[in-house]
């Protein structure tokens, strides 16, 4: 058969985009973030002596923590220069596609110091922590509790005698575990730990305790502190373990902006705060994890989409080169409604954390927090879907490469490990559907009671426009829709497709809602329910700020800013139309009134999706071009720019270790004499 | 709150979950896994524990990549040594490897004695096979390449016969037809079974298996015109020497191409023997794919081990004053967990029936017979695609399930995980498998509709029973559930699996009608097909679970909870996707009432497994050794085995740890908290 280079081959996708990648990337990422971009990647390319990534898949854990400290320290050294702010390091964090042991200080250590600090703390802890003169890390997840939070048994007692606090682990289960910078970085740890005041238990606060001698780096007394060995993935971070036993504080380390404690052991609250700010800091590092995870998925379906437009498998004419993988249905399937999800969730993610400083602006200006619920009960649903979607998505990409995605080179193996604990950390995704459903069913129950709903944000908005009628016990009929339901109305009008998602929502709420309240079933009972409202609720959410973001569309007016709308829209087609079919049991379930369970207009729209998907396919490729991954990130011999596949794959594996002159040829020398020899002596073939 | 409640110890919370058992585990280890398998086990872990010098894992998880080769190419030698004394079989050693929960690098070299027998002359066999048997040489099955997998017809090394000198010459032309992903190649094998693009005399004749001697016997350097390697580091698999392979024009003699389907003769001419089958070569991707479905029973029972006595040990949340719940009490817990374990017992339990047919099959193939091959080609495509899409998802869950810790080395299931995730890919990605069984349930389905001769076999028969062209069984008899409540239904496994079987009977049908009716493309089908092969392997494994239970007496103990387990995966099959329930035709009665009911049973079937889930595994019978896993251990001793684990870090060690410790911080840690500051240290 005759073939074609897979430079050629990529080239040639190219030629199909129907619209300016470059353009697409700036609409998608937005500018500001195409900016820090850029100046993250010409820095490390300018520095690729300490920060080139290349090798890192031959490296060992020690290794591995030996090349990423140097960069931390480079780093750092940086920012005490002023050279660079903490969201450049961010951005270098996410080229070099992997954290290291100073992640923690920069992402968790310093804003708990910001949010729980007074300001005299302030200017003891975070000032120095600002200039690294401490490197922090946050202690909170002990081996015996993660998800229950007050459950921790760590104590932290005051002692009036020397005006101090003793911090104590009682038990094995105590020892703090996990915790990212401690393992080898980290001077100071903020620990969450039972409060203890005259033998009263106030719950569970922050405070700063000293881990290791700023001058020798050795365990203050009294502390156990070490790596807590090899994980899945994230071996560049020491996440650690620390025992305390008995070790005293000073009371000043207590972070005191909710809580005072005086020399004497009075406990008082400040007035002026609201005990729902705890809440805003969930709020925010969740919002945090659904900001990056397109980012993250970008990098997969770079990969995978590049790769299976050039590899391929299988052809009907001997005379042609055989076809593209990407061009089976299957694998298309399989493929483009990630690549959808991915400029969903980057689209999304500008109007989200837009509202949520809405909500943030309001707290500290107005002290309102009107906004918080609600922005709660989005930031966990959207915290598990990404997340979920994303290393999921990742894993399908990996597997879409067939055997090569199974190589370390392929780029998706870290990155899946790496990203994994994005589904644990921050709130188990299977117990964050628990909060985000409880504040939704709140809602609809409201709406049942028909207490008017006086807020106007997104979840309101579903259950003022699906009203229950309360004698009928169902939402109430009247024109449910503003077109006649077909296939062909509902793929080619987005508003009716994000009725019927929002109709979704509202149905399964009010059904979980009547379970719970007139048929009286547990909670308990009702967790699988909880789990998919919690879906349904998301992909609603995500498909609403999506749309949004689609609207600002017309205010991006740069030249040939017009051609943008189409493929986005078919984006948004492909994911919305995908929820509707993930389950069509869900469809099926719906009243018949709908017009939209019925097996006619459900076969109907899965043909309809998979002849998007087939339309999508044409501009796959200028469609990861788009996202703006670069080659640094990538890692990849499969998902490389310019499509030289097989040579970079071909010269990374010539030098691994076995192979290497001299290093390689010991090793396999060793092996033929110690264990292969001794076997086969005397073969005659 | 109080802080004082003091939770029962670990181990003790293990022991009460015991004292639960309502079967004996004993009896039930034997029946589920068997009574050979059960001896081969107790054989092997004896071996091992003898030996603990050479055959203890712990250590494993701090290993690089090369040490974990060599510690395992020490265990092959070992095996090796004790199957010359007799103490173990040839076809033994690779469950010694299972036991020890990675594989041995010479685990390819073993299979090569059975493919060149498939491919090659009784001489052939003979010459090239028999020192394999003994170990004395060392092979590789070399087919894919780096540019071709799936589509072995479009490799491109091609074997060009020289009639001169009466040999065949080796060559890779491209850099794609580097061989890759070759096992026991990198550095293992002396000689390669290597497929190649037969020319002779000018002409293509296709794809032909070759033996190619690769390394010296004398000093195992490449002979002239190898070049050959490892292909590097993998998401698993770390003990396999994984390898590329290229021919610059290797010559090896005639006798070399294995002819048992093609003869070559002295010059050059080309025969087909007429006494043999090509169907043949199918009975060996059965056999490949019939070792993997047995293994996946066992790795699934694995994962589903540590997580069920992890979740039963960890308590998080509950009512003051009260101890903590143990996570295995929420539903959503159980919801994800106990079919699992369901899974798992319904894999290794159809097993054996599987496993009895198969050799039945291979009888049959023996006696040139093919009569069944084609129905055991289509489960085998269709068991090793559900089998190892339930066990390498399955695993993950399991992972997931044992929160923040299921992430550290030590939960025993993140190697293990990455290990087990090829499964999916070779022998068949399993994407392109589900084709294979899809076509042929459609392609038989419309033989039926349109009278003409189709196979009767356990996946046939179902199909044409609900085409219902039988006028003489009455509606209620054919919709056995069509009279029965969802809990009547729940508890029936005959009408379930005629629920599964109405169901897949509708998929293939929808597809019959797109192909033979509106003329869709075999390629526009492939998403159809991967929702019938999944039906397929649903209402087969269940039927074949089934049939297992039925070997036992009725009074036997075991059964209520063999039959309860069989419901909850048949059950879970069924509502995977509600949807396809939904679509049915009216007159099948599937209601949507009835499908919420099945729900609810569902969850019901769920939580009555909850109080047995420990003594499921216990029977399971995994040993520590292989689980390797400080959450997962038989007494419960989780978080100390857990700190002393952690305590074993490189890092942490005396010596050596504080060596490195040191280093990272004079270069790096001191450096970023000290650079730049003025004399005034920072004392805090
Ligand atoms: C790589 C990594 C880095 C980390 N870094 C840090 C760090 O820097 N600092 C820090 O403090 N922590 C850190 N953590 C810890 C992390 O926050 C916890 O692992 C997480 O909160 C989950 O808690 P857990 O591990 O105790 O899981 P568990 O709570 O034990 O969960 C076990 C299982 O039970 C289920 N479950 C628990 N409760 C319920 C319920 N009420 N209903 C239903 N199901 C339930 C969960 O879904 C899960 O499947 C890190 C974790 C990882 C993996
Ligand atoms: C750990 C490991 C060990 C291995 N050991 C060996 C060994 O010892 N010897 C050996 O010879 N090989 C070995 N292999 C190779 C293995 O057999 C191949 O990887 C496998 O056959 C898949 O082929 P591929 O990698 O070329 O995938 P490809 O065929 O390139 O598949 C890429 C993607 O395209 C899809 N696809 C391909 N064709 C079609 C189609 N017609 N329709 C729809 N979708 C399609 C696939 O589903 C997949 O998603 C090993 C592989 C691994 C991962």
């Amino acid at each position: 058969m005759d073939s074609v280079s897979t430079q050629v081959t990529l080239a040639k996708e190219r030629d199909n985009a129907t619209f300016d990648p470059n353009l697409m990337d700036l609409f998608i990422n937005g500018e500001a973030w195409v900016n820090t971009r850029g100046k993250a990647i010409d820095f490390v390319r300018q520095e690729s002596e300490t920060f080139d990534m290349s090798d890192i898949y031959f490296l060992s854990r020690e290794g591995e923590l030996n090349k990423i400290l140097k960069q931390e320290k480079r780093v750092a050294e940086l920012i005490k220069q002023g050279k660079l702010g903490n969201e450049d390091a961010l951005a270098i964090t996410y080229i070099q596609d992997a954290s290291g042991p100073y992640r923690l200080h920069r992402s968790m250590f310093m804003p708990t110091l910001e949010r729980q600090a007074t300001e005299e703390q302030k200017k003891v802890f975070l000032e120095k922590a600002r200039n690294y003169e401490i490197i922090g890390c946050y202690a909170q997840t002990e081996m015996g509790h993660g998800s229950n939070v007050r459950g921790l048994e760590t104590t932290a007692t005051y002692i009036q005698e020397t005006d101090e606090f003793e911090v104590d682990s009682p038990t094995l289960t105590s020892t703090k575990w996990w915790i990212g910078g401690l393992g080898v970085a980290a001077t100071h740890a903020c620990v969450m730990a039972q409060l203890i005041i005259k033998n009263k238990n106030y719950g569970v606060y922050p405070i700063v305790v000293p881990i290791r001698s700023t001058v020798d780096h050795k365990p203050l007394p009294g502390v156990s502190v070490g790596d807590h060995g090899p994980k899945m993935g994230f071996n560049t971070v020491d996440n650690g373990f620390v025992n305390f036993d008995k070790v005293r504080v000073p009371r000043f380390n207590l972070l005191q902006r909710y809580i005072t404690v005086d020399n004497q052991g009075n406990v008082t609250i400040p007035s002026d705060v609201d005990p729902r700010v705890t809440y805003s800091t969930m709020v925010f590092v969740r919002s945090g994890i659904v900001n990056n995870m397109g980012k993250e998925l970008s990098k997969a379906v770079t990969i995978a989409v590049r790769y299976t437009s050039v590899r391929r498998q299988f052809g009907d004419d001997p005379n042609k080169p055989e076809n593209p993988v990407l061009d089976y249905p299957i694998v298309q399937y399989r493929l483009i409604p990630l690549v959808a999800k991915t400029y969903m969730m980057l689209g999304m993610s500008h109007e989200f954390y837009a509202n949520y400083e809405r909500c943030r602006m309001a707290i500290e200006k107005n002290n309102d927090f009107s906004l918080l619920k609600e922005m709660h009960a989005v930031s966990c649903g959207l915290k598990k879907w990404c997340s979920d979607t994303t290393i999921y998505g990742v894993d399908t990409c990996r597997h879409v490469c067939g055997g090569h995605g199974f190589s370390l080179f392929s780029g998706l193996n870290t990155a899946f490990a790496n990203l994994y604990p994005n589904i644990i950390w921050e709130g188990d995704n299977f117990v964050l559907a628990q909060q985000t459903a409880r504040y939704i069913l709140k809602v609809a129950e409201n709406s049942m009671n028909s207490s008017p709903i006086e807020s106007d944000d997104p979840t309101s908005q579903i259950f003022k426009k699906f009203k229950y009628d309360l004698p009928k016990r169902k939402i109430s009929n009247n024109k449910l829709w503003n077109s006649e339901i077909t296939p062909q109305t509902v793929v080619s009008n987005e508003q009716l497709l994000l009725n019927i998602l929002a109709y979704k929502v509202a149905h399964q709420a009010y059904t979980l809602a009547t379970k719970i309240n007139v048929d009286k079933q547990s909670w308990n009972d009702s967790l699988v329910a909880v789990q998919i409202l919690s879906t349904v609720y998301s992909e609603y959410m995500l498909c609403h700020y999506f749309y949004k973001h689609l609207g600002k569309l017309s205010q991006f007016n740069k030249p040939g800013s017009d051609k943008l709308a189409s493929p986005l829209s078919t984006l948004m087609k492909i994911g919305a139309l995908g929820f509707l079919l993930r389950n069509t049991g869900e469809l099926y379930d719906l009243p018949e009134e709908t017009g939209i369970s019925n097996h006619k207009i459900i076969d109907g729209l899965e043909t309809e999706y998979l002849n998007l998907i087939k339309s999508a396919r044409k501009i796959a490729v200028p469609l990861v071009d788009a996202l703006g991954i670069p080659d640094e990130k990538l890692n990849s011999s499969l998902g490389r720019y310019d499509g030289n596949v097989y040579e970079d794959y071909m010269t990374r594996a010539l030098s691994e270790p076995l192979n290497r002159e001299k290093m390689g040829d010991e090793l396999r020398e060793q092996i033929f004499k110690r264990y292969i020899e001794p076997v086969t002596k005397h073969a005659k073939l | 709150m109080t802080l004082n409640v003091k939770t029962p110890h670990s181990s003790e919370t293990l022991e009460n979950e015991r004292t639960k058992a309502t079967f004996s585990i004993e009896e039930m280890d034997r029946f589920i896994n068997g009574d050979e398998f059960v001896a081969l086990r107790e054989k092997l872990l004896a071996i091992m524990r003898s030996e603990p010098d050479i055959f203890d894992q712990k250590s494993n998880y701090f290993m690089a990549r090369t040490e974990k080769m060599e510690k395992a190419l020490k265990q092959e030698k070992r095996a090796i040594e004790l199957f010359r004394e007799g103490r173990l079989k040839f076809e033994e050693i690779p469950m010694l490897f299972n036991m020890l929960d990675w594989h041995s690098p010479y685990h390819f070299a073993r299979g090569i004695p059975g493919a060149i027998e498939v491919q090659g002359t009784k001489e052939q066999a003979e010459v090239f096979a028999k020192p394999v048997r003994n170990l004395r040489a060392l092979g590789c099955y070399a087919q894919t390449e780096m540019g071709h997998g799936s589509n072995v017809q479009g490799i491109e090394t091609t074997a060009t016969f020289i009639e001169e000198t009466d040999e065949f010459e080796i060559n890779s032309p491209t850099l794609t037809s580097t061989k890759w992903w070759i096992g026991s190649l990198g550095v293992v094998a002396n000689f390669a079974f290597v497929m190649a693009q037969l020319i002779i005399k000018g002409k293509r004749l296709g794809a032909f298996p070759i033996i190619v001697p690769i390394r010296s016997t004398e000093d195992h350097q490449p002979l002239p015109g190898i070049t050959v390697g490892d292909i590097g580091p993998k998401m698993g698999f770390p003990t396999m020497d994984n390898g590329f392979l290229r021919f610059d024009k290797v010559r090896v003699p005639r006798f070399n191409l294995l002819q048992r389907f093609i003869n070559v003769s002295r010059n050059g001419t080309v025969t087909v023997p007429s006494d043999v089958n090509p169907k043949i070569v199918y009975s060996a991707l059965v056999s490949a794919r019939a070792h993997l479905i047995n293994d996946m029973g066992i790795q699934l029972a694995k994962g589903v081990t540590v997580a069920t006595r992890y979740t039963a040990i960890r308590r998080q949340f509950g009512e003051p004053g009260k101890f903590e719940s143990p996570v295995l009490d929420y539903d959503i817990v159980q919801y994800r967990l106990i079919p699992l374990i369901a899974k798992a017992y319904t894999t290794i339990g159809m097993n054996h029936e599987f496993d009895r047919k198969y050799k039945l099959t291979m009888e049959d193939v023996k006696r040139d017979d093919f009569t069944t091959l084609q129905e055991m080609h289509a489960i085998t495509c269709s068991l090793k695609k559900w089998t190892s899409d339930t066990t390498v998802y399955g695993i993950d869950t399991c992972r997931h399930l044992c929160g923040g810790h299921g992430y550290s080395i030590f939960s025993g299931l993140n190697e293990f995980f990455s290990s087990t995730y090829q499964n999916i890919i070779w022998e068949g990605d399993n994407f392109v498998l589900a084709k294979q069984t899809a076509s042929y349930l459609v392609k038989s389905a419309f033989a039926i509709s349109r009278k003409e001769k189709a196979d009767s076999n356990d996946s046939i028969n179902i199909v044409r029973k609900f085409m219902n062209i039988d006028p003489r069984i009455a509606l209620e008899k054919l919709y056995s559930w069509s009279e029965m409540s969802a809990e009547q239904i729940a508890n029936n496994e005959s009408v379930l699996l005629d629920m599964l079987g109405i169901r897949l009977w509708h998929l293939v049908h929808k597809l019959v009608v797109k192909v033979y009716r509106d003329g869709q493309k075999w390629d526009e089908s492939s998403v159809a097909s991967q929702g019938i092969a999944t039906a397929h392997s649903e209402y087969i494994v269940c039927l074949y679970f089934g049939r297992h239970i039925n070997q036992l007496p009725q009074n036997s103990n075991l059964r209520p909870i063999l039959l309860q387990l069989l419901r909850v995966t048949a059950i879970s099959g069924l509502l995977r996707n509600t949807g396809d329930l939904f679509m049915l035709p009216k007159k099948a009665k599937i209601t949507e009432n009835l499908i919420t009911g099945l729900e609810t049973e569902y969850m019901k079937a769920i939580k009555s497994v909850r109080g047995q889930a420990v003594p499921l595994v216990d029977a399971l019978r995994i040993p520590d050794e292989k689980l390797n896993s400080s959450l997962g251990k038989y007494d419960g001793n989780v978080y100390e085995d857990y700190m002393k684990r952690a305590l074993d870090e490189p890092l942490n060690r005396k010596g050596s740890g504080e060596e490195i410790r040191k280093r990272f911080y004079k270069n790096y840690i001191e450096r970023t908290l000290k650079d730049g500051l003025d004399q005034k240290s920072s004392k805090l």
